[in-house]
């Protein structure tokens, strides 16, 4: 008998063939985990997806340009810090979102780092490291830094965390790490407009300065009547409430600006101030700019002390963020800045009214009397746009078409200061309407998380009761059970 | 498959029958219902960030490593040792349908144990009365976190059961290799050498490992579609590798 015909060799070959099966099976587990790392979902089952990123930051993950690498330097304990754990499981979770979100961008990974620098010393010291932060470097040797200290992740109250802004500060770091040039936004100056640089709540723009300095956008002043011509770097050029007007070379200027070199612009009204030298060039663009002052009669448009409540939006990428989240506007002193009726048969130019007043309104032509009252003959009834966006578009070759100018007026420019910046969704039109303006995606403005805290609030004795219920209620439950079943087996 | 079912129906009606199931149900309620008191202890003095379910949860190890090996140690192995195995196999039943009843059960049991102690939450409800206390995300995903893993480590027990005739030898085997999985992939991930570019796949493979990563994704209410692989995937490949290793041994036998 061939030694192939007998037991043994059957055996051995039958054992051969489960090994090599087995061999397969291995194989195939390891192949669909590395396909499944690739095609992954990732779903947030909180009821207001709590733990995901928000739109804004996805939008620019999956066009991150460039790998980053984050490396944080904080420790899951710290004697110092009780608070030290919590905050490292903030970061740690934010970001794997992050982590996740750019896997799907062609070139911009993002890999993150913990390393403690007290055990890791020397690798501290080549990358200048420093305890409790995170640090994003990008580049081809990491040249283009940024650090987020632990006090920029938490807005506080009391010494107690309150709500967490790992999004916003993370965001605003990988944006400034990975983006080689950024957004310049020049404001003009010189006619009495409102100051980046000035903290007074009425007049001043610092907090609209910084919330852009974090978006990755570069400021500067710009002064026509020196400079006579918008500089060569300028994305958006930005006149906040100006309080005289502008000579007629510099609305040349900007005209030129805008026509010829397919400028973007956000005009931002100083209501009373008439004329701006500016409403030619708005006309040019097909908007009106109608020297009235909103009023409202109506409970639901205006606030306790006399704000405008603006809740009338059109769909728009300027606007998407606001009609998603049902947030409303609070104005201060307002005039109308509505579509021309004139220019509205212009093919190349899509004007569109992005906030309106609501039907209550009415647009009063003499506000320098004391008592405003709607009268039908002379003023402006409502309801009529505040905030209205033109955007000059040329068809080419390809069957589409392309933006080359783009410009948005804003009917009140006191809601942009900062005593009113974060009130409603103003500070939210503000950026995505600069979004729109330098081509960046729809975006919206990143929420803060709250800290929450769980506190069990029982007295001595509930707690007591409480103790004893988990101890041996739920035990005892089963034992009883237990004790039925043998019994009724016994029987 | 046509006796899994009657095969499956048979181990859990001899679990639900066998005193040392409910000896294992009262010690099990007995250790979570302490661990859970306690837990509760810090709640009442200080608010905490975190809700009690994560807590809970994050000690899901506590009974995974010894439960789980207990209940699983003696399903195939006793079998093989009291050599009924080949008894049983002489019936119009597969190797397959015998490891996915053993396996079947084993999971009931588990699946009925980890279910109990949602008494532990409405007992917290019902005596705080703090709807915020109870958080339900991390309740619910912690939940779905210990059912979807529950697939693995069953699977794993049944496994190390199948590779010996010791009931010792089985659950030794079997507690740890689950010890490696929940913990040693935390401290893989955290040697410095994988930090060199050369090293980046085991570190991929092992930072995706990860089981207490896994448990916080599940508990914020993230539901990833590689974990929820990682564990099936998992569980398919250990009791293929046990029926595999039982027939091999069968046929040696």
């Amino acid at each position: 008998m061939s030694p192939f015909h007998s037991f043994r060799a059957a055996r051995w070959l039958r054992t051969t063939n489960l090994v090599l099966q087995a061999v397969l099976f291995v194989a195939f587990f390891v192949g669909l985990n590395y396909l499944a790392s690739h095609y992954a979902w990732r779903f947030d089952l909180t009821q207001l997806r709590r733990h995901s990123l928000s739109a804004e930051t996805k939008s620019y993950l999956t066009h991150l340009g460039e790998p980053v690498r984050i490396i944080v330097t904080l420790s899951q304990e710290d004697a110092d810090d009780p608070d030290q754990a919590s905050i490292y499981r903030d970061v740690r979770g934010l970001l794997r979102e992050y982590v996740y979100a750019a896997d799907t961008a062609a070139a911009g990974r993002i890999r993150v780092d913990y390393i403690d620098v007290y055990q890791r010393p020397r690798e501290a010291e080549q990358l200048n490291l420093t305890a409790n932060t995170v640090l994003f470097l990008s580049g081809e040797h990491g040249e283009r830094r940024r650090e987020v200290p632990l006090a920029d992740l938490y807005r506080r109250r009391d010494k107690q965390r309150i709500a967490f802004l790992g999004e916003q500060a993370f965001t605003a770091a990988i944006l400034d790490v990975s983006s080689p040039g950024q957004k310049k936004i020049y404001f003009l100056a010189g006619h009495g407009e409102m100051d980046p640089n000035a903290v007074d709540p009425v007049r001043g723009l610092s907090e609209l300065r910084d919330a852009l300095r974090q978006r990755n956008y570069a400021l500067d002043m710009l002064d026509l009547a020196r400079t006579r011509a918008i500089p060569e770097d300028a994305a958006v050029v930005v006149s906040v409430g100006a309080q005289t007007r502008y000579e007629s070379y510099e609305q040349e200027t900007l005209r030129d600006y805008m026509t010829n070199r397919a400028g973007r612009m956000a005009v931002f009204f100083q209501p009373a101030i008439n004329p701006t030298g500016l409403e030619e060039l708005l006309n040019d663009w097909g908007i009106l700019a109608d020297n009235v002052l909103v009023r409202d009669r109506g409970a639901d448009g205006r606030a306790d002390n006399g704000d405008l409540i603006l809740s009338n939006l059109t769909p728009h990428p300027a606007t998407q963020l606001l009609i998603e989240n049902q947030l409303v506007l609070r104005f201060g002193a307002t005039r109308a800045a509505r579509p021309n009726p004139a220019r509205a048969t212009d093919p190349g130019l899509a004007v569109t009214p992005l906030v309106a007043t609501g039907a209550t309104a009415w647009g009063e032509r003499e506000y320098r009397r004391r008592l405003h009252e709607f009268n039908p003959a002379s003023d402006l009834a409502g309801p009529f746009a505040v905030v209205t966006a033109a955007e000059r578009v040329k068809a080419n070759d390809l069957r589409f078409s392309v933006p080359v100018g783009r410009i948005v007026a804003f009917g009140g420019a006191d809601f942009v200061a900062n005593g009113r910046l974060r009130a409603g969704a103003n500070a939210a039109i503000v950026f995505s309407t600069l979004n729109w303006l330098v081509d960046r995606d729809p975006l919206l403005n990143l929420p803060a998380r709250p800290v929450e805290r769980f506190q069990l609030a029982l007295s001595r004795d509930r707690l007591r009761h409480l103790r004893y219920m988990l101890l041996f209620a739920v035990p005892g439950a089963a034992a009883l059970l237990g004790l039925l079943v043998y019994w009724t087996r016994r029987k | 498959m046509r006796h899994f079912l009657t095969i499956l129906s048979h181990e859990i009606r001899m679990l639900l029958v066998s005193p040392g199931t409910y000896i294992a149900s009262v010690l099990f309620l007995s250790v979570m219902g302490f661990v859970f008191a306690n837990l509760l202890d810090e709640y009442s003095h200080a608010p905490q960030e975190i809700s009690p379910a994560v807590v809970f949860f994050q000690l899901f190890w506590l009974p995974v490593l010894f439960m789980v090996p207990l209940l699983t140690m003696k399903s195939i192995s006793e079998e093989r040792r009291h050599g009924t195995l080949e008894t049983l196999l002489t019936a119009p039943v597969t190797t397959t349908e015998v490891v996915l009843g053993k396996y079947g059960a084993a999971y009931f049991l588990y699946m009925l144990l980890w279910g109990s102690t949602a008494a532990f939450f409405y007992i917290l409800q019902r005596s705080a009365g703090d709807a915020q206390l109870l958080d339900t995300g991390p309740l619910v995903g912690g939940y779905i976190f210990i059912a979807v893993s529950g697939l693995f480590f069953i699977a794993i027990g049944i496994f190390t059961s199948s590779l010996s005739r010791s009931q010792a030898v089985a659950g030794i085997a079997g507690f740890a290799l689950l010890f490696v999985l929940i913990f040693g992939m935390d401290f893989v991930a955290d040697i410095d050498a994988l930090g060199r570019e050369a090293f980046e796949p085991i570190k991929t493979v092992t930072h995706g490992a990860r089981v207490f990563q896994h448990l916080d994704d599940f508990c914020r209410g993230i539901v990833d579609t590689r974990q929820v692989l990682f564990y099936l995937s998992g569980s398919v490949l250990a009791l293929i590798l046990s029926i595999l290793g039982l027939e091999a041994k069968l046929l040696h036998s």
